[in-house]
């Protein structure tokens, strides 16, 4: 990691007064504090030494500008944050810098006769999907976290969080152009104003997905998406393996991948379905979420679903078509993490595995074995197993008690990682969110091996030569 | 117990809490308080407490950054949309639980409450109401409302709380109730010697003091054999219910006006003769709401009167926009506030083309007239208490 020079933070304050209005700059030690955290601080705390000399909260892209020409000319980190939730420590600084917080760039404008939607990064994303819906159009990124989660770093990281990619392909498929302040502090624009996209090099998707290592995202352009029709369906398993095997079948039929296939384990079920008075489950289940432009097309697609899960041993598949009962099941599938959490007195930890098609059995059953070999995670035994089945990505759940200790937590979240890892890497596969360094820094080492590491070092060096800009993202 | 031994059972419990934490910051939209700062995270919901839980971690003693945790820490209204929030959508984490004792904690310490709200805490001590009116005249000016006193024969104890005895506004609500229950023949009557019921003093961190009020009304109800208790306020029946040991609670029943009213209302002891024609708008009081889960009850009543045309706010019932009166806040100004939570909530209620904005609480009903005038809304809306509202209608 490259070394910076130390700096007395109120120095930094004094100056960034200079270049920025004074309501920009937070120089409160608990506001520094709170913007240099992320998820899972409870077992991996920051000291002192890592607050930030000051947070800024530029309102314009000219104002992003200025505070990287200022931070690059005194080599100075800066760390850009959305609203800190990343699950993998890319919000996470272990070392003063200055934090540039995109809250305040939200400007916001749909432009019906283009075909696409403008937006600051500094939006909620629910915030956007409101705005969108409200004119009838469709968010094509629906995350776990979005209420929280700012749309620039959901785009950074270009998740498609719980929708199935090969329903709806991922932001990056949306993503028209960008506004970007590189680390030097020059703006630059990409992509097009024509939903023609463009063909050969077009560096819009350097950005996205470029884990916020080559540039500030201050400006997005997203094609719109007029809302659809929709068709609700449910499958109930014998087993985890079963609920696999259908997942299989369906890619292997060619049945109309939905726009949500979302999976729990029999025991993740059976709580979820108590919190919210349904009939106890019969088993560990997948509910699915078709789209059509007509209402046939949505039912059709589901009922080919079902045809395809039919061919396997399942308990009951069916469509679902009283609302009031999909709408209790998927608030089953959202209060799932937050009940189990409750009822394990504890915290939770999650991990992402994602599978092939073909390995998706096997995959499942790596996952549930996910404690072996594992001092901390055989402690607390199988991990409860919940995700996005259709997307083929699981996320396997520990529950960390309240009462251990933050050394021990944090054991069992690096055990938690690492497994995750291992099987990632059996697989071939890499992850479909959250981004691919910060703590997946030695699992994309392993995965893609020095030469690819060494290559993407090198692309950050060409824009950002002084590595000031997310510098933590790596972990070397 | 010293001081030093209380800090520090203070602090383990603030750490132990907040270990149920992982930061994940979905209670920080929910936050009313962050709503009208200007977005910094640490002036709403898991911003507070991880605050309060690097400056416990650390052994934080620079006055400047214990100054500013103050403002962060005494900002919060406790309306508990964060638990609401963390409950159903993460650890369930209980913040408020913190953030109280990060109060205490912070008095221990000689660093909070707001300077403002030290005169308030004085004024319970000495005259056992918040609004630095001594004993005897708060008791001349609940004697001069003319309302029944309880005695051995009454059913009901009406228990006024401080803003009802001494904002003559407010008073308009116990003058209309009166009128209410007199036309359903309801038994009830007033103590003129009751306390605060200690929720200001429990809220700025004076648990001490809060016990002493306590201890006196708790003492007030049994030496006048009390059974049935309604409240004014839903900080008083949320403190009487939940905040006042059950065991001295034992036998007493604690409703809320509006549940009353409602009671009354499904057994037809009260029907209004006349009709109001107008479009309301009720405030959800988040002691009513998120803490006592009273949200149907007061729209069932406003129902039931003829010609009201019923509208709800965006975020209405446990989703409600706090008024910004709770946690010590009515006598407290915050320097990182742009703007007031009551004026965003008048402001809406114009925009809804309501004529009247409804509510059950009187603090809420203080903030939303200020709001009111301060918008220059006084011609569009009119701020009344459900009371008041059934009043109308006899
Ligand atoms: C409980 C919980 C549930 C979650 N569920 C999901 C889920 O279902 N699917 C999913 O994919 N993720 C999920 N996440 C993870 C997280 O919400 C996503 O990774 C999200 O993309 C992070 O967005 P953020 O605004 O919080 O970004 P931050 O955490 O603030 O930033 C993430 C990275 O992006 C960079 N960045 C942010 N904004 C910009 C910008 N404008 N320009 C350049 N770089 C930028 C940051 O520097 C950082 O490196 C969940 C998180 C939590 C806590
Ligand atoms: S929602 Fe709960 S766990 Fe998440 S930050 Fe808030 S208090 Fe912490
Ligand atoms: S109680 Fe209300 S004001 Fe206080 S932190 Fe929670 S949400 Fe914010």
């Amino acid at each position: 990691m490259a070394n910076y020079p130390d700096y007395n933070p109120e120095d930094i304050q004094r100056e960034l007064r200079e270049i920025l209005p004074e309501e920009a700059i937070s120089k409160g030690l608990f506001e520094r504090i709170n913007n240099a955290l992320d998820p899972y601080t409870s077992s991996d705390d920051i000291d002192r030494g890592m607050v930030p000399y000051a947070v800024v909260w530029p309102s314009s892209t000219e104002e992003v500008s200025q505070v990287m020409k200022y931070a690059n000319t005194k080599n100075i980190p800066v760390f850009v944050r959305g609203s800190g939730t990343s699950l993998h420590g890319a919000s996470k600084y272990r070392h003063s810098g200055i934090v540039l917080n995109v809250g305040r760039l939200k400007h916001f404008s749909i432009e019906k006769d283009n075909g696409y939607v403008e937006f600051g990064p500094g939006h909620r994303v629910l915030k956007v999907k409101q705005m969108l819906e409200e004119e009838g159009y469709f968010l094509p990124l629906v995350p776990g976290s979005i209420r929280v989660a700012s749309i620039g770093g959901i785009i950074s990281n270009n998740t498609s969080a719980h929708a199935v990619d090969s329903c709806i392909g991922k932001p990056r498929d949306y993503i028209l152009g960008l506004q970007v302040v590189l680390p030097s502090g020059e703006v630059i624009e990409t992509g097009t104003k024509s939903l023609r996209r463009p063909a050969g090099t077009d560096l819009t998707q350097y950005f996205v997905g470029g884990d916020g290592l080559l540039g500030v995202i201050t400006g997005i352009r997203m094609q719109l998406v007029p809302m659809f029709a929709s068709a609700y369906g449910v499958a109930y398993f014998h087993n985890e393996l079963s609920s696999a095997k259908a997942v299989q079948r369906i890619y292997m039929e060619k049945a109309p991948m939905p726009l949500f296939m979302e999976y729990l384990d029999e025991r993740v079920a059976r709580m979820s379905f108590a919190i919210q008075n349904l009939p106890e489950p019969p088993g560990s289940l997948i509910m699915f979420h078709s789209i059509g432009q007509t209402e046939e097309e949505a039912v059709h697609k589901v009922n080919k679903l079902v045809e395809a899960i039919s061919k396997e041993p399942v308990i009951e598949a069916k469509r679902i078509t009283d609302m009031d009962e999909w709408h209790k099941i998927w608030l089953a599938r959202e209060s799932a993490l937050p009940f189990i959490c409750q009822g394990g007195k504890g915290v939770f930890g999650l991990s992402e595995i994602a599978s092939s098609v073909r390995g998706l059995v096997d995959c499942m059953e790596d996952t549930i074995n996910m404690d072996e070999g594992m001092p901390t995670l055989s402690k607390l035994g199988k991990p409860y197993i919940m995700g996005h089945l259709g997307a083929l990505s699981l996320h396997p759940v520990y529950i960390f008690p309240a009462d251990w200790s933050a050394e021990e937590k944090n054991k069992g979240i690096e055990e938690m990682f690492f497994k995750e890892a291992q099987i990632n890497e059996k697989y071939g596969t890499c992850g479909g969110e959250w981004g691919q360094f910060a703590k997946r820094t030695p699992f994309y080492r392993k995965r893609y091996g020095d030469t690819v590491y060494g290559l993407v070092k090198d692309v950050k060096k060409v824009f950002d030569p002084n590595s000031i800009l997310n510098p933590d993202v790596f972990r070397d | 117990m010293t001081s030093t031994d209380v800090q520090t059972e203070l602090k383990d419990g603030i750490l132990g809490i907040l270990s149920y934490c992982i930061n994940c910051r979905f209670c920080l939209p929910s936050c009313p308080r962050f709503e009208i700062t200007s977005g910094e995270v640490s002036q709403g919901a898991s911003g507070v407490t991880r605050s309060l839980y690097y400056a416990v971690k650390w052994g934080e003693e620079d006055k400047q950054a214990l100054q500013e945790l103050r403002d962060i820490v005494f900002g919060c209204t406790t309306c508990k949309s964060c638990e609401i929030a963390c409950k159903s959508l993460s650890t369930g984490t209980k913040l408020l639980d913190a953030i109280e004792m990060g109060r205490e904690l912070l008095i221990e310490m000689q660093v909070g409450p707001m300077p403002e709200q030290k005169k308030v805490l004085d004024s319970l001590l000495k005259n056992g109401n918040p609004y630095m009116v001594t004993a005897r005249k708060r008791k001349e000016a609940v004697k001069a409302l003319g309302l029944k006193e309880y005695t051995d024969q009454t059913e009901i104890l009406l228990y006024l709380g401080c803003s009802t005895a001494v904002d003559e506004d407010v008073q308009n609500t116990v003058k209309a109730l009166a009128k209410i229950l007199d036309h359903a023949g309801v038994s009830y009557g007033i103590l003129l010697d009751e306390a605060c019921c200690g929720e200001p003093s429990l809220k700025m961190g004076e648990v001490g003091l809060f016990e002493m009020l306590s201890e006196k009304n708790i003492d007030l109800f049994k030496d006048n054999g009390v059974q049935s208790i309604v409240t004014l306020s839903p900080h008083c029946f949320e403190t009487f219910s939940s905040k006042y040991p059950e065991a001295d609670m034992q036998g007493i029943k604690v409703r809320h006006y509006t549940q009353l009213l409602y009671d009354l209302v499904q057994e037809k002891k009260l029907t209004f003769p006349n009709t109001v024609d107008k479009k309301v708008v009720y405030h959800d009081p988040c002691y009513l709401s998120k803490y006592q889960n009273v949200c149907e009850e007061p729209r069932e009543v406003i129902k039931s009167i003829g010609g009201v045309e019923l509208m709800e706010f965006k975020d209405n019932r446990a989703d409600s926009l706090c008024c910004g009166g709770g946690g010590g806040r009515m006598w407290a100004d915050f320097e990182a506030e742009t703007n007031r939570l009551a004026n965003i909530r008048v402001t809406e209620a114009v925009e809804k083309g309501a004529e009247v904005l409804v509510t059950a609480c009187p603090w809420c009903f203080i903030n939303m007239n200020d709001g009111v005038k301060v918008t220059n809304a006084a011609d569009k809306l009119e701020v009344l208490s459900l009371a008041e509202l059934c009043a109308m209608a006899l």
